[in-house]
Parts: C-alpha cells; sequence; structure tokens
C-alpha cells in the first residue's frame, strides 16, 4: 500500500516493539492501525473528494444574450404578480432555440436572471405542447450543468422543472429514459440530503426546497411518465431508490 | 322747414341704435369666446372632476361615456372561480372582461379548455401574458383583487 507524505513522518518516529521501522519498508495495515492507537497519534484523514462542494459555472450564454436583448421578454417594474411579459407569442417561439438557452439560465443564482430563467422555462413548457419533444436532446447539457453546480438553489430549481418537463407532454419522459445515465448520477448524491431535526418542524419541506425529498419526488414522476423501461434505467444509477409504481 | 331737421334727427337716432346693436352684438359674439376663461380666474378651490374645461378640451368634454362603466365594487373574503378570473385580468392591467373587449376590440379570450380559466392575454402595450393550467391567485392576493358589478 502506498503512504502519503503525511503518513511518512508519523511512521518514521515510531518504532514497533523490538523492531525498528524502515518506512520503506511496507508495513500490514492491521500493523498500521495499532502504531497509531498504541501511541496516541491521530491518523491523518484522506482528502475531501468534493462530491458535495459547489462548484462555479462561469458565465451562461443565458446572461450573454439577455444583456445583448435577444430574448423577446419585456422588463417588468410590477410588484404584484411574478410573471414576465412576453414581447412575442410563445406559440411563434422557435423553440430549438430560444428553450436550449432559458435551460443554461438555470445555473444563474443572481437576479433578474434566475427570475427570468424559471419563469421563462415555466412558461414555455406550460405552452409549448408539441414543441417541446424534439428539442430534448438539446437541453440535458444544460440540464446536466446545472446538475453540476451542486448549489442547493440551483438544484432545488432544476429538480422542480424536471417534473414539470417530464408531464409536459407526451412521449417527454420516455424520451429522457437514454440520458438518465448523464443527468441521474447527482441524484445519487444527494438523494440522502435531509434534515435531522429531531421532533422539530423542518420548514423546506413545506416550501419544497428539502434536496432529498425533491429527488424522491423527481425519480417517481421520471418512472411514472417513463414507460416501461424507465424504472430499471433508474435503479441502475440510483440503487438505493425503490419503484413507486411496482409496489 | 321745421320736419327737415326733425326727419334728420330721427335719422341719426336710428343710426346711432343700429350702431349701438351692431356694436352689443358685434363684441357680445366675441365675449363669447372669452366668458371660459374669465370664468376660469373665479375658480378657487375645486376638485379635478368639477373643473372648468379649457375651450380647447371641449371634444373631450363632449364625448360620450362608455355604456358599460361598473356601479359598484367590493373585495372578495374567500377564494372562487369569479375572484380567480378578475385577478387575471387585473394581473393584466385590465378591470375584467368586459373591459378587455372594449380596449382590445375582440370577443375571444384565449382560456385552457379543461377549466375554461384565462390562458393568454394581451396588454396594453402589447406584450403578452400567460397564465397557468391552476389557481395562480395566492391567498394574500385574494382580498386585493377587485369584483365589479354593473
Amino acid at each position: 500500500m502506498m503512504k502519503t507524505k503525511q503518513q511518512q513522518p508519523c511512521i518514521n518516529k515510531v518504532k514497533l516493539p523490538g523492531k525498528v521501522v524502515n518506512p520503506r519498508e511496507k508495513v500490514p495495515f492491521t500493523q498500521q492501525v495499532d502504531i497509531y492507537d498504541r501511541n496516541n497519534i491521530t491518523k491523518p484523514e484522506p482528502p475531501l473528494a468534493g462530491a458535495f462542494k459547489e462548484r462555479n459555472t462561469g458565465g451562461t450564454s443565458f446572461k450573454k444574450f439577455y444583456e445583448r436583448g435577444d430574448f423577446p421578454i419585456a422588463l417588468e417594474h410590477d410588484t404584484k404578480g411574478n410573471k414576465i411579459a412576453w414581447k412575442v407569442e410563445i406559440e411563434k417561439l422557435d423553440y430549438h432555440h430560444y428553450l436550449p438557452l432559458f435551460f443554461d439560465g438555470l445555473c444563474e443564482t443572481c437576479h433578474p436572471y434566475e427570475f427570468f430563467a424559471r419563469q421563462g422555462v415555466h412558461d414555455m413548457l406550460e405552452h409549448g405542447g408539441s414543441k417541446i419533444l424534439p428539442v430534448i436532446p438539446q437541453l440535458i447539457i444544460p440540464i446536466k450543468n446545472a446538475l453540476n453546480t451542486r448549489c442547493h438553489k440551483v438544484l432545488c430549481t432544476t429538480l422542480k422543472v424536471l417534473q414539470h418537463l417530464v408531464v409536459s407532454a407526451e412521449m417527454v419522459g420516455e424520451a429522457l429514459v437514454p440520458y438518465y445515465r448523464q443527468i441521474l448520477p447527482v441524484f445519487n448524491i444527494f438523494k440522502n440530503k435531509n434534515l435531522n431535526s429531531g421532533d422539530g418542524i423542518d420548514y423546506s419541506q413545506q416550501k419544497r426546497e428539502n434536496v432529498g425529498d425533491l429527488i424522491q419526488e423527481t425519480l417517481e414522476a421520471f418512472e411514472r411518465y417513463g414507460g416501461e423501461d424507465a424504472f430499471i434505467n433508474i435503479k441502475y444509477m440510483v440503487p438505493t431508490y425503490e419503484s413507486c409504481m411496482l409496489n | 322747414m321745421s320736419s327737415s331737421p326733425t326727419l334728420s334727427c330721427h335719422l341719426y337716432y336710428v343710426f346711432l341704435q343700429s350702431a349701438t346693436i351692431f356694436y352689443i352684438l358685434f363684441h357680445g359674439t366675441l365675449a363669447v369666446y372669452f366668458i371660459p376663461f374669465a370664468s376660469a380666474f373665479f375658480v378657487t378651490k375645486q376638485r379635478k372632476s368639477n373643473r372648468v374645461l379649457p375651450f380647447f378640451d371641449m371634444a373631450a368634454a363632449v364625448r360620450m361615456p362608455s355604456a358599460n362603466q361598473p356601479k359598484s365594487m367590493t373585495r372578495p373574503t374567500r377564494w372562487s372561480d369569479v375572484v380567480e378570473e378578475a385577478y387575471r385580468f387585473q394581473i393584466a392591467g385590465y378591470r375584467d372582461e368586459i373591459e378587455y373587449r372594449e380596449v382590445q376590440k375582440t370577443d375571444h379570450v384565449d382560456r385552457w379548455p379543461h377549466n375554461g380559466y384565462v390562458k393568454k392575454l394581451v396588454r396594453r402595450d402589447g406584450c403578452f401574458y400567460y397564465y397557468n393550467r391552476t389557481r395562480e391567485c395566492p391567498d394574500k392576493q385574494i382580498n386585493k383583487t377587485k369584483l365589479y358589478e354593473y
């Protein structure tokens, strides 16, 4: 077993009873553990892998297009309601161009980019109909980028968007099945991220901001609308998931 | 000999009277145009609605009011389909469906087929508002919504 630099100085100072330890000599693992315990030395922790660490995506193309004014959205200064005003009817928009751009904006966390991306995606999915299905392959990379940020707020938004996506039109859930291996690994990481508050009240659950619960809801939506092969593909990527339809 | 001065006097008085009448008529017609301006100086404290309109806005004064003006307004306390409908129109800047049809000059309003809620509205500036299939009016906006009666 390869010794790290952190371990070598410790082992250099320690001697086995009746035997001088050569740092270059291979010491069995059971004897290593014994050495640290008997000499009251704290075993060095392995370095963190950073699975839960938030990652910055840098600038998104949504922000660039928004600054240029390429989106058919009118700025709203009315505090009543949380709607965006569209300059062009959504039915006339080119979904192949605009929907991936709005999905790209899901990585944003600053106002107003975050608001316009989220609400724009919501409106386009609500009123897209049959125009959504052909665009699914172009949405996978923005969804993957959003999930890979590992940011709590972005994760919650993206999970809710995915739940809306699978119910927005027919066959969309089944069209997502081949792409599970690209978007479900992050689900596996955060699936057990639930707050253990004892007998307290978790208000994030009520506001739908608990990541663990949102992941469970999203996986159930995938299975419900994904067809026959959905469950086996989900189980392959998220082994701890249990079916909500077969049980 | 005494009649000619009398006749000339008569003629002179007739001329004076006619000149006076003409003078009054001429200046009187002109005075009509100045009465609104003159009266404006004597208006002290009035509400906007009772203010005397200047001459150039008389066209607005003689414009006929809309036939569909509401007579009363109430504030709801509970949510219902009627409240939801009113909320959606008021978000877009209209009083209700009647005003929307008058302003946009159309009888057609886009609605969701399954429950009849408003789906799309055109704002006064030409932009479009899209609404969800389900209820959008939150509880805290119910008492801020206005229900008009005709």
